[in-house]
């Protein structure tokens, strides 16, 4: 679990900002816009009328070239190179945004994993497709968003190969396995966490605890499909038990019944079409097939599991230690449980 | 620090000394327009001894032609001084030097050579990373390179 994404300003006084280190790419009224250019770019930008430097983007990126693990140290190191060059204190600079998030292995495709993540309460959601096929989920909200995405398609496609060896190498990236990225990006921190936040606040081992905790509880908020189970016998399963089970499944999100519905539904077919006779008996029907689905209370597609486990490991090992291992730990075995169950 | 940042932040340049010069070694090898072409190898400068300049070993200076672009050519009027000094726990290279404190920049510069540079150095020129707390890392990542490849290969 790491910080990814940041956008950070700084005052910077009678000091002078060094661009001994930058390359200019462009100027604005009132703002120049420089590049710093290691394993990717970062931006900065010089605004001379307020005195001010922002900086924005992946520190990860910047300093591995991806952006899969980085760990406090690697950010320290980081920023005290960058600080170095610029000549500015980065660490008293105010966060005007950042993302904070993990990769983690899932047991399923990726695809069905983000198809069964439908909704949070209070925030408008977007999906992303590629073709048919869902690669992305946002749920948004003025000054938050909470972004599913498909991280082992990003890895695979924006990755050079290098990197990809080095991930398999360090951290068991596995082409054949399925991963996705959790991410909370904070827009406005100023206004989710009433008050400015600070960077040496942000990299504060309990500011990285809460900001764990945080990721777990947003991610426990959004609304699954998959709590429902197919009969496993080939003969129940009828093309009247599927659409039963979409809308069960959907039941505790859009908050309705669907025999009511269903009942209400029939009830509005003429007589003439239909007599109560012929009602009472697909009525009959539905029932049997509602029967054979089965509640399993929680969604199978639900990986608070997962997550939990590896906050419990970065919190007792302290969140530099946090790497996304999972298959030295107890996520190995959370993982084959699923793999087990045949799902 | 990870070895592709430090990747990124490395320039390797080869100069060959002229011959029937005593001082004078030329680039050969390596990105143009970071160093000037020419540069001075050996302490010209008369100062006094002091603690200050223990372990100094040796100097770089050099000069930018009229026509020549460089990566320091704006710092000191187009030219670049910088003196060596001896790393005890890296010994199988000369030493290093930083350019240029004086103007806010902190570029590394770790030096190589398999003739203790009477023929030919290596300098490896590590941007931003001219700090006591980058030293370490910027030579290990020399020191893997010396020992995979043969010297002069760059």
């Amino acid at each position: 679990m790491n910080l990814d994404y940041i956008e950070v300003a700084k005052f910077i006084g009678k000091d002078k900002l060094n661009t001994a280190y930058l390359q200019r790419a462009a100027y604005f009224e009132g703002a120049e816009k420089y590049y710093f250019d290691r394993c990717r770019k970062i931006e900065v930008w010089h605004y001379e009328k307020r005195n001010q430097i922002a900086l924005k983007g992946s520190l990860p990126y910047w300093l591995n070239g991806h952006n899969y693990y980085s760990s406090l140290t690697d950010w320290k190191e980081g920023l005290d190179y960058l600080q170095g060059c610029l000549n500015v204190n980065l660490y008293a600079g105010i966060v005007n945004c950042f993302e904070f998030g993990t990769i983690q292995e899932i047991p399923f495709l990726e695809a069905a994993f983000l198809r069964n993540h439908v909704k949070m309460k209070g925030m408008e959601s977007r999906q992303y497709q590629k073709g048919n096929v869902i690669t992305g989920k946002e749920f948004i909200s003025a000054c938050f968003k909470v972004k599913l995405y498909d991280a082992a398609r990003n890895i695979k496609n924006k990755l050079e190969k290098p990197i990809k060896e080095e991930l398999a190498r360090l951290f068991g990236w596995d082409k054949g396995k399925h991963y996705i990225k959790l991410e909370n990006h904070y827009m406005k921190p100023e206004a989710y966490f009433k008050g400015n936040i600070y960077l040496n606040e942000l990299l504060s081992p309990i500011f990285q605890n809460q900001l764990m905790n945080e990721l777990l509880s947003t991610y426990q908020s959004i609304m699954k499909t998959g709590n429902f189970h197919l009969p496993e016998k080939k003969g129940d399963i009828n093309a009247g038990t599927l659409p039963l089970l979409i809308l069960k499944e959907l039941e505790s999100i859009y908050t309705f019944r669907t025999e009511d519905l269903l009942k209400a539904k029939l009830k509005e077919i003429p007589e003439e079409i239909l007599s109560p006779a012929d009602r009472k008996a697909r009525m009959k029907t539905i029932k049997d097939n509602l029967k054979k689905i089965s509640n399993a209370g929680k969604s199978e597609y639900d990986i608070t599991e997962l997550l939990q486990e590896r906050i419990q490991h970065c919190m007792g090992n302290g969140a530099d230690r946090c790497t996304p291992f999972i298959w030295e730990e107890k996520g190995e075995e959370i993982l084959s449980k699923y793999h087990e169950s045949g799902t | 620090m990870n070895n592709r940042f430090i990747e990124s932040c490395h320039f390797p340049l080869l100069y060959e000394r002229k011959p029937e010069t005593k001082s004078s070694f030329y680039q050969k090898a390596g990105i143009r327009g970071i160093l000037p072409a020419r540069i001075s190898w050996g302490i010209n400068s008369i100062c006094k001894d002091s603690n200050k300049l223990k372990g100094k070993i040796n100097e770089i200076n050099a000069q930018y032609k009229k026509a020549e672009e460089g990566l320091y050519k704006m710092l000191n009027r187009g030219k670049i001084h910088t003196s060596i000094w001896g790393l005890p726990e890296f010994p199988e290279f000369y030493g290093y030097g930083i350019l240029d404190e004086r103007f806010n920049v902190y570029d590394l510069l770790i030096l190589y050579s398999g003739n203790n540079c009477s023929s030919s150095i290596e300098i490896h020129l590590f941007r931003g990373m001219g700090k006591p707390e980058f030293l370490e890392d910027a030579f290990n990542y020399c020191r893997n390179i010396i020992n995979k490849k043969p010297p002069q290969g760059l």
